[in-house]
């Protein structure tokens, strides 16, 4: 069996292998536990909860210098810029905000002082090539991009040991590549589900929002407040775009979320109101 | 019939009909013996024994991990390389509100999880994972019979599913670990 799935990232993680390339049939299980390995490496490095991940050092040590692992210096490089050129629609530095709304725990550290800001600036977190540190008092969360980046990670790790052709899904943050082309639904925030086509090199994200009280909004609007109930799906390149542009698109109005989005290299999906009932659809090729 | 940009039409035969995308999302991964392999690949060996709790000893385990063993018999193997024990592999089921999930998890002699594989996964309607002819029909199954299903089952993003019930199963594993299996 080339597929196979375990619980990480708090949610269930699936790779197949379609075409495995250049590997050996004995290396096949080896591989896959390469790639469920670099996922939870990933999710070690940058997990909110966890006391003693690189990002959790970077939180509690508010204004002094923390060596980071190289992967934690790449993703937070990545947050930070998207965080500067998305003008806040996506924004890593809002920790304090969600932990205000329950949706994250309190570290322990919270209680070093009382000034946090509930949400900050891209300029807040300066990186240096092996260090980093916070300028200011915010709570750097990654949630809105960790789990997309480590897909990445994965990929590209399977991509290094010669699988041809594979894809993974992190509890919906799904990249594919190679020759398979995979069947997609989206499951929106109503728990309908919608038949969306194939996906074939590229990655796809969908973040759900709800407005009840029960579940206090895992997405945050740029007003630090819980954004109505809906679905956003984006296509990119990449899956820790995807993952973060959903974010963009949920705090950007309707008429500007496609160029917005498109400029940040995603590609914003209107949900299918009808199932495809027929193979009528001209074959179309990525537009990425 | 519209195009949604960026994604590829597929032919019919690989749409899955959403009547039984709804109905159940059923899926096999591993086998015992695969899996196995695959948490203790070092293993030469994999001693099968079937661990009896009692009454107290399933209260401790509530006491210690928080959650209710409802089996009093916990399958187990102990995996060992030249008479040397390298830890234990658990089989294990968690049903939660829309899922069915069997899991195989692997622990080192000193009590730590070595690792965790899904070996089959069914999402499901609520009301009919407690129907039991329902779950006799899986349980009869071998983790190898493969379901028609399956084929047809696209990747669904959105909704992220919650791994709790499984996290929560393998703290229980640990505590039968500790009281239950001893080292050698």
């Amino acid at each position: 069996m080339l597929k196979r799935m375990r619980p990480l990232l708090g949610t269930f993680v699936e790779i197949q292998l379609v075409d495995t390339g250049a590997l050996a049939e004995n290396q096949y299980q080896d591989v896959l536990s390469g790639a469920f390995s670099a996922i939870e490496q990933i999710h070690n490095l940058l997990s909110f909860h966890q006391h003693s991940s690189d990002l959790s050092r970077l939180n509690s040590a508010q204004n002094q210098w923390v060596p980071l692992h190289p992967l934690s210096i790449q993703c937070l490089k990545l947050a930070r810029a998207l965080t500067r050129i998305s003008k806040g629609t996506f924004n890593c530095t809002l920790g304090k905000a969600i932990v205000d709304k329950g949706a994250l725990p309190a570290p322990d550290y919270i209680n070093t002082r009382s000034d946090w800001l509930s949400i900050g600036n891209w300029d807040d977190i300066e990186i240096q090539t092996q260090q980093a540190r916070l300028r200011r008092p915010v709570l750097i969360t990654l949630d809105g991009i960790a789990k997309g980046f480590a897909v990445d990670i994965a990929i590209r790790y399977l991509q290094h040991q010669g699988v041809a052709s594979a894809w993974i899904n992190a509890g919906g943050d799904i990249r594919v590549y190679g020759s398979a082309i995979i069947p997609i639904s989206i499951k929106d925030h109503l728990g309908q589900l919608h038949t969306m086509g194939g996906l074939q090199n590229a990655a796809l994200a969908t973040s759900t929002t709800h407005a009840s009280a029960q579940y206090p909004g895992l997405v945050l609007g740029n007003n630090a407040e819980p954004v109505a109930a809906g679905t956003w799906s984006v296509i990119a390149n990449s899956a820790w775009r995807a993952d973060a542009l959903t974010k963009v698109a949920v705090n950007l109005a309707e008429h500007e979320r496609g160029d917005c989005l498109r400029k940040l290299g995603g590609n914003w999906i209107t949900l299918a109101t009808d199932t495809p009932s027929s193979a009528t659809f001209p074959r179309q090729q990525l537009s990425e | 019939m519209r195009n949604i940009p960026g994604f590829i039409s597929l032919p019919l035969a690989l749409i899955a009909p959403a009547v039984i995308v709804n109905a159940a999302h059923a899926e096999d991964y591993l086998s015992i013996a695969q899996a196995q392999k695959v948490l203790f690949p070092n293993a030469s060996i994999f001693l099968e024994s079937a661990i009896h709790l009692s009454d107290e000893q399933r209260a401790q385990i509530k006491k210690i991990a928080g959650v209710r063993q409802r089996n009093p018999i916990q399958q187990n193997w102990r995996a060992e390389q030249d008479g040397k024990l390298l830890g234990y592999f658990l089989v294990d089921d968690v049903i939660g509100k829309h899922e069915f999930i069997s899991y195989a998890a692997a622990i080192s002699p000193d009590g730590k999880v070595i690792g965790i594989e899904i070996l089959s996964y069914r999402e499901t309607h609520g009301g009919q994972i407690r129907k039991p002819e329902w779950r006799q029909y899986f349980s009869g199954k071998t983790l190898n019979d493969k379901f028609k299903l399956n084929k047809d089952i696209p990747n669904i993003s959105g909704a992220t599913l919650s791994c709790r019930n499984v996290t929560d199963g393998v703290k229980r594993l640990l505590a039968i670990h500790k009281i239950a299996l001893t080292q050698a």
